[in-house]
């Protein structure tokens, strides 16, 4: 019984004596229609307030002081007359219609008002939920709308082998969990430390359990529905936030699994073509059975050098990228002059593609930027490269440099067929092949250890396509220069 | 022979060709399949030597139409190495395959085989292999090892006799499985204990086999010289 129940019937018994005493009154004043009126209202007013129960209670209490005090023959039971009877009668009539009418009517709305609220309550709950994508933010998404009726806190636990572990603190809970759950189908009867534990089950069977904690007096049949469908939702939430994670960890799963075929097919093709050339070249000129006039054994001979050659600097760029993908020390920085190494880039350029044209354009001033200058000429030379392999044919190559701002600004610009659409954003993929380039020789890794070397230090690569006349692209290195030395340094 | 070298890197191409021409072949070349098929519908070839890896095609899916078009031998040159590729290639009618980076004297030694049998089963039906020490007639079903007749069951008969009509050259788990049981859904294990039967009959050692070698995963190579007489 709560006070609140209490408080309830108080009002009722108040409501009904006044009744009672209105209607004396109107008795006393012989105004019989006035007190049997005064009488119903009473009843109406208890079934209005506390439902078809009270009412009925009420409407049978009215008949029966009705009965004794007030219809004739006053203080005494029964009657005498038809006459007697009529009003008697009509008067239990009306009040027990009245009280059953009235009653009902309002236990509907009772209800009504009820599963509205809870619907509602439910909704919001399914609304914030929806918000939640990690499994940790489960948690939080439902404390916002708890406290509310009796829970002052939730707390998730989900299995995780014989454990359970709280994804948003990430505490463990070794086992301790697990003999509440049996306990907890009632929890109405109180005790240890108030909580309602509530299995969280999926579509996968159990995921975990959910710990409410209660405050004030023991939880209703109903509310306790309430925490059921509470934890259906939570379950459905967490479940979701679980399968997000499984479609992202496979996700992951299959870009590995890409860079490892990428890997597979560069090393089979582009590994085992020179080696396949040098062997064949070396065993033609080995062997005994094979007769090769002088001019084919001068060819053979050079093709071996060249491919080792091939051979050397496909192994240089395979380590260089393990050199990014391990991560680029900050010890291996120093202090360089850019204008410095991007003319030891063109120098390396002219000596390996003989046919090279490039266009130099160097400031007069001079500004440091922190890199490693070994690897920053390698990006530089790559991008160069990259440009005399597709550009290089048509025009000179413009490599030039320009300080804006606190940035060093390299750019390296051919006159080639430019780079569209999707190609833009791969070119700078691992292993990447555009279609025209799928023909000529190379792993696809000289864009992107341009790019991974420039960003070891703080920089940026990109590349802008068509430059004029709808052709040609501009490789762009952005690197952030350190503050200029004292000159007492150099004094 | 007639040659036709397909392979999308023309260095390896170029590194063949003079070696091959000094050997008296004729050389064609292909850089990809629809070459490749251009070449063997409009030249009447001995051998093709197969990439795999094709910038327009998987390599196998020539195969066939190699087979029935120019009814040439089939060598495929892999640089991926994956077992599954070799059976698929053999299977599909492949003669014999070879890994990048291939030995020369390799390569060779398997376009001898091809040639001879090419040149062997011009037309007439074989009997009997011999070759040193090593005699097997297909009539009377007698293998004959150091001039000492070997008795071998139907079964290891059967098996045997197609490891030797392919002498040089590998054949597939999957062929030999048709050969010896007529369905290639047995257990693999039926087929290694006759192996390792034959072996005992016919090896000298036969922990460390030099007649009937293994290629894991593929199959199995007769590694004698047998020619027909």
């Amino acid at each position: 019984m709560t006070r609140r129940f209490v408080i309830d019937i108080s009002i009722d018994v108040i409501i009904f004596m006044l009744a009672v005493a209105g209607t004396y009154v109107a008795q006393l004043g012989d105004r019989p229609i006035t007190a049997v009126l005064v009488f119903l209202s009473g009843v109406i007013a208890i079934a209005f307030r506390s439902g078809l129960l009270s009412g009925l209670v009420a409407a049978i209490a009215a008949s029966l002081i009705y009965n004794f005090f007030l219809s004739e023959p006053t203080f005494r039971f029964g009657i005498t007359t038809a006459d007697e009877a009529v009003p008697l009668l009509a008067f239990n009539a009306a009040a027990l219609v009245a009280a059953v009418m009235v009653g009902r009517l309002k236990d509907s709305a009772q209800r009504a008002y009820v599963a509205q609220s809870e619907t509602a309550f439910l909704l919001a709950v399914s609304d914030r939920l929806q918000s939640a994508v990690k499994i940790e933010e489960v948690e939080a998404a439902i404390r916002a709308i708890v406290p509310r009726e009796g829970v002052s806190a939730v707390e998730i636990f989900l299995v995780r082998g014989d454990t359970y572990y709280r994804p948003s603190t990430g505490e463990v809970d070794i086992d301790q969990l697990k003999p509440l759950i049996e306990t907890s189908t009632d929890t109405s009867s109180g005790g240890a430390g108030k909580s309602a534990i509530v299995e969280l089950t999926g579509a996968r069977g159990s995921l975990g359990i959910v710990k409410f904690k209660l405050v004030g007096d023991p939880m209703e049949r109903a509310d306790q529905k309430n925490l059921q469908s509470i934890a259906s939702m939570l379950a459905l939430a967490v479940e979701r936030c679980l399968l997000l994670e499984e479609v992202m960890e496979a996700r992951a799963l299959a870009r590995t699994e890409a860079l490892k075929d990428a890997l597979l097919s560069s090393v089979s093709h582009d590994l085992r073509t020179p080696l396949t050339v040098i062997r064949a070249a070396a065993g033609a000129l080995n062997s005994d059975e094979v007769n090769l006039p002088e001019a084919e054994r001068e060819r053979l001979l050079a093709s071996i050098l060249e491919h080792c050659e091939r051979l050397d600097r496909y192994t240089a760029e395979l380590l260089d990228v393990g050199l990014i993908e391990s991560g680029i020390q900050e010890n291996a920085l120093e202090v360089v002059d850019p204008a410095e190494i991007m003319h030891l880039a063109i120098n390396q350029a002219r000596s390996v593609h003989s046919s090279i044209r490039v266009e130099r354009e160097v400031p007069r001033e001079q500004h440091f930027i922190r890199a490693n200058s070994g690897m920053l000429q390698q990006a530089i030379y790559n991008v160069i490269d990259n440009a005399q392999k597709f550009g290089g044919e048509a025009a000179a190559i413009k490599v030039g440099l320009t300080y804006a701002g606190d940035e060093a600004v390299i750019t390296v610009t051919d006159h080639g067929p430019g780079i569209f659409g999707r190609e833009r954003a791969s070119v700078f993929t691992r292993f990447y092949k555009g279609s025209e380039s799928a023909k000529k020789a190379g792993l696809g890794l000289g864009l992107f250890i341009a790019k991974g070397f420039v960003e070891a230090f703080s920089g940026t690569l990109t590349v802008h396509s068509p430059v004029v006349n709808g052709r040609g692209a501009r490789f762009e290195f952005r690197l952030p220069l350190i503050a200029d030395i004292e000159p007492a340094v150099s004094a | 022979m007639r040659i036709l070298i397909v392979d999308d890197a023309p260095s390896i191409i170029d590194a063949l060709r003079p070696v091959l021409i000094s050997l008296g072949h004729e050389i064609f070349e292909a850089a990809d399949a629809k070459q490749a098929l251009d070449v063997v519908g409009a030249s009447d070839l001995d051998l093709v030597l197969l990439d795999l890896g094709l910038p327009d095609a998987d390599g196998i899916e020539l195969i066939p139409a190699i087979k029935q078009t120019a009814e040439a031998a089939v060598i495929v040159i892999s640089a991926r190495h994956l077992e599954k590729d070799k059976v698929r290639a053999l299977d599909e009618g492949a003669d014999d395959y070879v890994d990048k980076p291939f030995s020369l004297n390799e390569l060779l030694a398997r376009i001898r085989v091809a040639e001879r049998r090419r040149t062997e089963l011009g037309g007439r039906t074989v009997t009997r292999y011999v070759s040193a020490g090593l005699e097997i007639d297909l009539t009377t079903r007698v293998v004959t090892l150091m001039e000492e007749p070997i008795h071998l069951s139907p079964k290891e008969f059967a098996l045997f006799e197609l490891l030797a009509r392919h002498s040089g050259q590998v054949v597939t788990q999957r062929q030999m499985m048709i050969a010896g049981w007529a369905t290639p859904r047995i257990d693999g294990q039926y087929l290694r204990s006759y192996i390792s039967m034959l072996r005992d009959k016919l090896e000298v050692d036969p922990s460390d086999p030099e007649l009937i070698l293994t290629e894991p995963g593929v199959g199995y190579r007769l590694n004698a010289d047998l020619s027909p007489a």
